[in-house]
């Protein structure tokens, strides 16, 4: 099929769409997939994570398979394990950690949301930079506060000699 | 409501162009079905569907769903629900960055990194811009009593030269003096 990502091989099912088998290819990304993918065997690589949304353009996608991979359970995994709650909520008891140490040879159905990790709160990178600006400013004041402080002590020696 | 048709308890606010201003602040406690389909929601009220204990279904298709902190609510009501095949076609229309996401499967820091500062960062704006209001006050006050001991320094400067110009005759008597 013309579909089909490079490393996998792929097999039209009689109910439309393809059956994507991606099974021990050494994958350390997801490969690009297409639209009509309904089966995706992601089994034996080296997947670490998913990218958030990588499923969201195959709705008929009913089949995903990925245990055997070293998934680093922390919150940029929190997309796969809401898919497969939703989906297939019984492979989250075959979907293991590898990585980091709190979630290591547990089944990521089992992990809580605190123990999956949170990214925390991440201002955007513009608003940031604007910020520092400001602190930058305020040093400025500072400094050129003291400069003054220092003419000032300067002249009252002066005037007193 | 008044812009909905209600037969039994279900309520259809669908195709009427509702926004979140337009929307009916309540609806009927016995509520079992909702339809909100093809309207202009963003986002809905918080708390709205709480209200509803005998809420079985809602129709939320064909809205623009702005992904953002506002939609925490409706992401944890939908996380919630026993049946989730209803709203697995629900997509993000903004921000740009969450844009043809499925809702169900957005992380909750997602949406809240996706919302605009909040309250504590606008407060920390105003901190710093009383600081730096601050800040000019006191160079202000600093240069004010700079010149003001300038101008004490030229008034001792023009005395001590009055005094020398003082002194001035009694040397003059003395060398005439000495002529003599």
């Amino acid at each position: 099929t013309q579909d089909c990502p490079r490393p996998c091989t792929c097999q039209s099912l009689e109910t439309m769409g393809l059956k994507v088998n991606c099974e021990g290819r050494g994958l350390t990304a997801l490969p690009v997939l297409p639209a009509n993918t309904r089966q995706l065997l992601l089994t034996n690589n080296s997947l670490r994570s998913v990218p958030p949304g990588a499923f969201d353009h195959m709705p008929q996608l009913w089949e995903l398979k990925v245990a055997h991979n070293p998934w680093h359970c922390d919150c940029s995994l929190t997309y796969l394990r809401l898919w497969l709650e939703d989906h297939m909520p019984e492979a989250l008891s075959h979907v293991y950690c590898a990585s980091p140490d709190l979630a290591t040879q547990r089944p990521l159905g089992q992990l809580t949301g605190y123990e999956l990790g949170n990214c925390g709160w991440k201002l955007p990178p513009s608003w940031a930079y604007s910020g520092i600006w400001w602190d930058v400013s305020l040093v400025a004041v500072a400094v050129l506060g003291l400069i003054l402080l220092a003419g000032l002590l300067n002249t009252f020696t002066e005037s007193r000699n | 409501p008044a812009p909905c048709r209600c037969s039994e308890t279900r309520v259809d606010c669908g195709r009427r162009g509702l926004t979140w201003a337009s929307l009916p602040a309540a609806f009927p406690p016995d509520t079992t079905e909702l339809v909100l389909t093809d309207n202009n929601l963003t986002a809905l009220p918080p708390g709205l569907l709480d209200t509803l204990p005998a809420l079985r279904r809602v129709h939320l298709g064909a809205n623009p769903w702005r992904c953002d902190c506002r939609l925490l609510p409706l992401r944890a009501w939908l996380a919630g629900r026993p049946e989730r095949e209803f709203y697995r076609d629900l997509r993000c229309v903004a921000p740009l960055a969450l844009r043809g996401r499925l809702l169900p499967y957005v992380a909750e820091d997602e949406l809240r990194a996706a919302c605009a500062p909040g309250l504590l960062c606008w407060g920390a704006l105003v901190a710093q811009l009383a600081l730096l209001v601050l800040g000019l006050l006191h160079a202000l006050l600093l240069a004010l009593l700079l010149s003001r001991l300038r101008r004490l320094r030229a008034q001792a400067r023009a005395r001590s030269t009055r005094e020398f110009s003082l002194t001035a005759p009694l040397v003059a008597e003395s060398a005439g003096g000495g002529a003599s």
